[in-house]
């Protein structure tokens, strides 16, 4: 919870205490049923992703249409030898990964390939300190750049980091700047990430 | 419930009367169910987020039984589409697109018909109706918990 959540709860009448949080039922969700779910969405968002239909699997792997139906809903308990055969008919390997909880998943196809870094151009500055005077190229670069140019010996003189202070995501991009200094008057409709919760 | 956000996956709202999250249409909504659908809701949830963090097209993901067009209704004579993920169990979820891969939650019910009665459908369309308003007027708050 940031501190911009936590004051606006702070601002909240008292007298909603007393509401109910229906969505701490989410805890109590099967985990496996969950685990599922997630492989069905991983095999139908890579099928979406290698511009297949589920007539098209049907079809080319001679299965059934209802058997496609529910390898992708997440209602079989999947087969390691179906996973295969659906990720090699598309191209594709898969592996076993181990994470804890709290890591990140590795990155899909999918979103790999929307990860289109938008070159900035580079600056020349001048760096004046009371001993030091320079003449440097700035360069601004993401962390993928930055290992890629490591992979390929392309090493700079020097690194800075810079870490974005302006939010993740934003609804409407003209409130963004109210969510730092957020004061409840014109909560007309407020809207909230179900993510979030 | 938190999945891994990234710039391309669909964001999913929920409409609130003030800040705290209780107040959502959507807690209202699970707190109008019984125990076994509240557990069903909280599932196509779950399974809704699963997809939407992928950001890719909501028809690919579901099959067409699972996720269609519910309802059209006519705005400043434009047809407005809502949408309905038929989820766990009889649990169905009515939503709107709109820009920007954004999406909110309109209504979560049991629907054992798939027809929709004109209550129904009014209902929908005055929320939905409202929060097109809203995007109109630029009268959304900003998210609240980022």
């Amino acid at each position: 919870m940031t501190s911009s959540t936590a004051l606006v709860t702070t601002n909240l009448n008292e007298e909603k205490d007393d509401y109910i949080d229906a969505f701490s039922d989410i805890d109590q969700a099967d985990p496996f049923e969950l685990k599922k779910d997630y492989v069905a969405t991983q095999l139908a968002a890579l099928m979406s992703f290698c511009k297949k239909s589920r007539s098209d699997v049907a079809k080319d792997l001679g299965w059934k249409k209802s058997r496609v139906t529910r390898v992708l809903s997440g209602r079989e308990n999947l087969t390691i030898k179906s996973i295969w055969e659906f990720t090699a008919y598309l191209g594709f390997e898969f592996d076993v990964a181990f994470r804890r909880p709290d890591e990140l998943r590795a990155k899909q196809p999918w979103q790999t390939a929307r990860e289109v870094s938008v070159p900035i151009p580079a600056v020349n500055w001048q760096i004046q300190t009371s001993n030091l005077s320079r003449e440097v190229t700035m360069e601004i670069q993401t962390a993928k750049d930055v290992v890629n140019d490591l992979i390929h010996g392309e090493v700079k003189d020097y690194y800075v980091s810079f870490v974005r202070n302006d939010p993740k995501t934003t609804y409407l991009t003209d409130m963004s700047a109210q969510i730092t200094n957020f004061i409840p008057t014109r909560l007309k409709l407020p809207v909230m990430r179900i993510e979030d919760y | 419930m938190t999945p891994e956000d990234w710039d391309g996956c669909w964001k999913i709202y929920t409409i609130c009367t003030d800040a705290d999250k209780r107040t959502s249409t959507t807690n209202a909504d699970l707190l109008l169910l019984g125990s076994s659908d509240r557990r069903l809701a909280v599932k196509s949830y779950s399974t809704l987020l699963g997809k939407a963090n992928t950001g890719l097209n909501f028809y690919d993901l579901y099959d067409e039984k699972q996720c269609h067009e519910a309802h059209t209704f006519k705005m400043n004579g434009k047809t407005e589409k809502i949408y309905r993920i038929w989820g766990s169990g009889d649990i169905r979820i009515y939503f709107i697109y709109l820009p920007n891969k954004n999406i909110v939650l309109l209504k979560t019910c049991p629907k054992r018909k798939d027809h929709l009665t004109k209550g129904e459908k009014a209902q929908l369309d005055v929320i939905a109706k409202y929060v097109f308003e809203c995007l109109e007027t630029n009268e959304f708050s900003t998210r609240i918990i980022i």
